[in-house]
């Protein structure tokens, strides 16, 4: 009976503007509109000795500057884009090796109070069903994923009272305290509102693995023209993840919603996020990069009014190649939003992290349900887990369900120093060979079993450090025995 | 006890596991939730295989690597850092 | 933040409490007053009292009650030990007896709890600024309020029972010693005098309407009160009201609803006026058939408990109504931290509405 006056009651005290005021310089936030511009019409035509220079800092593993990333986004020849995607996949093994990172999006809660006009969730979309998990159901949804053989989840939450920080740390929980026999969630990454530090802090004491805010939009005029209400605040939303690192979150993963404006600008802006995050925090810049591409949902007639910004298959492997080169040690999320050929297309541009056995109906897992009223958007790479890792086994890629970093103080300037050096790899890749060993132990089908021991042979043959493939197979062995999640 | 006498206690450790066990390296981690969060350390020499982790109170703990893995090496190991911070 | 008059009835009326009244009560709350929950230390000086409301225990006219009063000494030895315990705040509360002797009694405990709690402050290092004290004893002359205030309490307790004038001679004899006026006067001079004043209403009690507790809101926000203490009617067998109303009173549901109303109107309080402070009484607390009342009113918007220190061989004797439940001090406190809120017992706690009020002078909490 009083809810409107509870939601108001709520929003009204969400943002909290001294925590992103401190960070802004003469009343201005690190996204220069203006400045982004200039330095893309700066540098057009460019040089193809250029270009290949940068590729070469890239190879480096170090991060480009805007002027290089402008450059790289106005190559035109054939060539220097083949050169430039052969260079993204070779940075991507060079940090990572050839390990691709499985895990799935959970739907918690789609009650939301905003009104964005590209979301199938916005506030004034009657024809959604609104529904937020109980607890009991929550469990249900996560033992479905237990048994795919899921280890990692990424929780999605809508901006709302009903699923405010509280509730969030509540279902965490619940997620890592759901085991089924040798099934359990060892990361738990969170989507959700902006929220302040003292929030952040809720989450951080529960153990969030990655925090995630999209900025939809970087391009001010355009960020202001789609949202109302609470999401209008574009450097409430901006900051998120500086308030993140404040509170001791060291995960923090950054995106774009392409399609809603200039898919150049938006890279532009990427890579300046990234800068400040580095600059603020000890050279710690964001954990992952996500690039969502814009799609019709249902209930959703803004799709029919973008036609100017879509990116196209072509423009799309552009802008994932030139991202992989300006930020070379930073993850790289491409969801089962894209279809499979697509994401076929994309897997060999430097990509870290692919979902599959995908449900976004908000208690879809445990029903097996497609359900397009609860959908935020429609899904196309509709692939098991099983089939989506036989798949990447057959690309040479090990799936794996790693989560050693951040329960043995692998993170924050740690992971940023070595993985800028390169030497992650040496320890991504075994812990990619354990993980996936365990999976093919409980969960696999025979056909991927198959196919999947073959490339677990090839992979433990690959490593060099002779003592840390000594402990990989004799780790392994422990596996082969019933024991479970050990790592290097 | 303190963020500043952990820390300072810690790098003593430090240098004492450089002398005697040198392939071994160790991080002192803030503990929030699960998550081990790195504090201090040398990121290129814990870049090696992870042995496992000793807390040292409810807020840190000490992650131990091994660049040539010993099981006998990581116990003694163990019982000295718990020693050391007086646990 | 106001609300609607009809949305406050119809709430009234609908049986069970709106998890979204809750919701909103909880929000302003955490808001406005944060999530602690202040704790008084409540002393019971004497049972023995000159009026004769119909629905008390304590009333004069019943001759069953074994009647106590503490010598200054007991009285302060409890306050002092309490403080020494680390209450800080403080509450004095006896039946009204209007005689000048009476008062000098009072005053001086007053001032002795005071002066002795500050000694303990120096003792330990501390500014002195001794105990908070909270005074209840009824209605009393003007100049005694102010001889009161001087000797050292700083807030006061005087409860209106009802704001309606005609309900009130329900449950009052209609005498000069029970005068409606004289009773709202006496608020008007505590104000003056410069309490934080606080008062409060019977809840549930058999003739009272929605329309009057809709009344007695607004009645708070005229009065511009900064505390409020409140809770459900309790029957009392020794009393004219019980006898009038046995029927009522004993129907299945009696209690259900007023405990439901009372959880209502701190919701409805809370909201409305904000930033006051409210308790959670010990009749809420104790009324039958209400599990988890006190994490109820304290999300309601309740953010005072007055634990009781009256000693146990007299405790029974403060019986205002039957079936007086009174938890310990950790008990209130592991409540407390089990429903997520945060307890405080060494600070005065005192009402933001108060500073805001008379502006100016900064809270000292």
């Amino acid at each position: 009976m009083f809810q409107e006056e509870a939601v108001k009651s709520w929003i009204s005290n969400v943002i909290k503007p001294e925590q992103y005021e401190k960070y802004m310089e003469n009343g201005k936030d690190f996204i220069d509109d203006e400045e982004i511009w200039k330095k893309l019409r700066a540098n057009r035509n460019p040089e193809p000795q250029k270009i290949r220079d940068i590729i070469a800092k890239s190879l480096e593993l170090e991060r480009l500057e805007p002027n290089e990333t402008a450059a790289l986004l106005h190559v035109e020849d054939e060539q220097l884009w083949q050169e430039i995607f052969d260079a993204a996949g070779k940075i991507k093994e060079k940090v990572y090796g050839r390990r691709v990172v499985t895990f799935a999006p959970l739907y918690v809660s789609n009650y939301c109070v905003n009104d964005c006009d590209y979301c199938g969730y916005r506030v004034s979309n009657d024809k959604v069903k609104r529904k937020k998990l109980a607890f009991d159901e929550l469990k249900e949804e996560v033992k479905a994923l237990v048994e795919q053989g899921q280890k990692r989840l990424i929780m999605v939450y809508g901006e709302h009272p009903a699923s405010d920080a509280k509730f969030i740390a509540e279902t965490l929980k619940v997620t890592y305290d759901t085991k089924v026999g040798n099934g359990e969630i060892r990361r738990v990454n969170v989507n959700a509102a902006p929220m302040s530090v003292e929030e952040l802090e809720l989450l951080r004491d529960i153990g969030i693995g990655t925090y995630q805010v999209f900025q939809e939009t970087y391009h001010h005029e355009t960020y202001k023209r789609l949202h109302r209400g609470l999401k209008a605040n574009y450097q409430w939303r901006l900051y998120s993840l500086h308030r993140a690192q404040e509170a001791g979150v060291d995960d923090v993963a950054i995106g774009a919603l392409f399609g809603l404006y200039d898919w150049r600008f938006e890279v532009m802006a990427l890579l300046f996020h990234a800068i400040d995050l580095e600059k603020r925090f000890d050279g710690v810049g964001p954990h992952t990069i996500s690039f969502p591409r814009l799609e019709p949902a249902v209930g959703t007639p803004f799709y029919e009014k973008q036609k100017e910004y879509l990116v196209s298959d072509e423009d799309f492997m552009k802008l994932v190649a030139v991202i992989r080169l300006s930020v070379p040690y930073t993850g790289m999320i491409l969801t089962a939003r894209e279809p499979a050929d697509v994401r076929e297309k994309i897997l060999p541009l430097g990509v870290t992290q692919l979902d599959f056995g995908t449900n976004i109906g908000v208690g879809s897992y445990s029903k097996g349900a497609f359900n397009p009223e609860k959908q935020q958007f429609l899904i196309n790479d509709s692939r098991s887990l099983d089939e989506g890792i036989r798949w990447l086994a057959s690309k040479g890629r090990i799936a794996s369900f790693c989560t050693a970093g951040y329960r043995c103080g692998r993170t924050g300037n740690y992971f940023m120093d070595v993985a800028k050096s390169g030497k992650v790899h040496h320890l991504c890749m075994p812990n990619a060979i354990l993980t996936f060993k365990e999976y093919l132990l409980d969960f696999a089908s025979a056909e991927t079993k198959k196919v999947g021991e073959e490339l677990i042979k090839n992979e433990l043959e690959a490593i060099k450090h002779p003592e840390l493939k000594k402990t990989v197979a004799e780790y392994l062995e422990r596996i082969e025995k019933g024991e479970r999640d050990l790592y290097v | 006890m303190c963020k500043e006498v952990i820390e300072k206690k810690f790098h003593k450790l430090q240098v004492i596991i450089e002398d005697r066990y040198p392939s071994v390296a160790i991080a002192l981690c803030e503990l929030l939730g699960r998550r081990w969060s790195f504090i201090s350390g040398v990121p290129d020499r814990i870049a090696c295989p992870f042995m496992g982790r000793v807390k040292i109170s409810d807020r840190y703990g000490v992650s131990v690597f091994d660049s040539t893995p010993d099981r006998k090496r990581y116990e003694q190991l163990t019982n000295f850092i718990k020693e050391f911070f007086k646990i | 933040m106001n609300l609607p008059n009809d949305r406050i009835l119809k709430e009234f009326s609908r049986s069970g409490v709106s998890s979204s009244l809750l919701s909103l009560s909880d929000i302003v709350r955490k808001q406005k007053v944060g999530n602690y929950v202040y704790f008084r230390g409540l002393i019971e000086i004497s049972n023995i009292c000159g009026k004769n409301c119909y629905y008390c225990g304590l009333r004069k006219d019943n001759l069953t009650l074994k009647r106590y009063a503490l010598s200054e000494e007991e009285a302060v030895n409890i306050a002092i030990s309490m403080y020494k315990m680390g209450l800080t705040s403080l509450a004095l509360q006896c039946g009204e007896v209007k005689s000048d002797r009476w008062v000098e009694k009072l005053v001086s405990i007053v001032k002795r709890v005071k002066d002795e709690t500050k000694k303990i402050d120096v003792e330990l290092g501390r500014e002195p600024k001794g105990a908070g004290i909270t005074a209840s004893f009824g209605e009393l002359e003007k100049e005694h309020y102010e001889e009161i205030f001087k000797a050292g309490a700083h807030r006061y307790l005087l409860r209106i029972e009802t704001s309606n004038r005609e309900l009130f001679y329900k449950l009052h004899p209609e005498d000069e010693n029970h005068s409606f006026e004289k009773r709202v006067k006496c608020l008007e001079w505590l104000k003056d005098i410069g309490y934080q004043v606080g008062t409060g209403v019977l809840i549930g009690v058999p003739g009272q309407t929605y329309r009057d507790l809709l009344n007695d809101l607004m009645f708070f926000q005229l009065m511009d009160i900064d505390m409020v203490g409140m809770g459900p009617y309790i029957e009392h067998r020794s009393t004219p009201l019980y006898v009038w109303n046995r029927k009522i009173i004993e129907s299945v549901g009696f209690y259900r609803k007023a405990y439901e109303l009372t959880i209502k109107m701190l919701a409805f309080t809370r909201i409305i006026m904000e930033n006051i402070n409210m308790v959670a009484s010990t009749a809420l607390q104790s009324v039958p058939g209400g599990e988890n009342s006190l994490e109820t009113g304290i999300m309601a918007g309740a953010n005072v408990v007055m634990p009781t220190f009256t000693p146990a061989q007299i405790k029974a004797s403060y019986n205002i109504y039957d079936k007086r439940e009174n938890l310990t001090i950790s008990e209130m406190v592991e409540k407390i931290e089990k429903s997520g809120y945060v307890p405080v017992l060494n600070s005065w706690g005192d009402s933001k509405h108060y500073y805001k009020r008379v502006k100016g002078k900064p809270s000292p909490v």
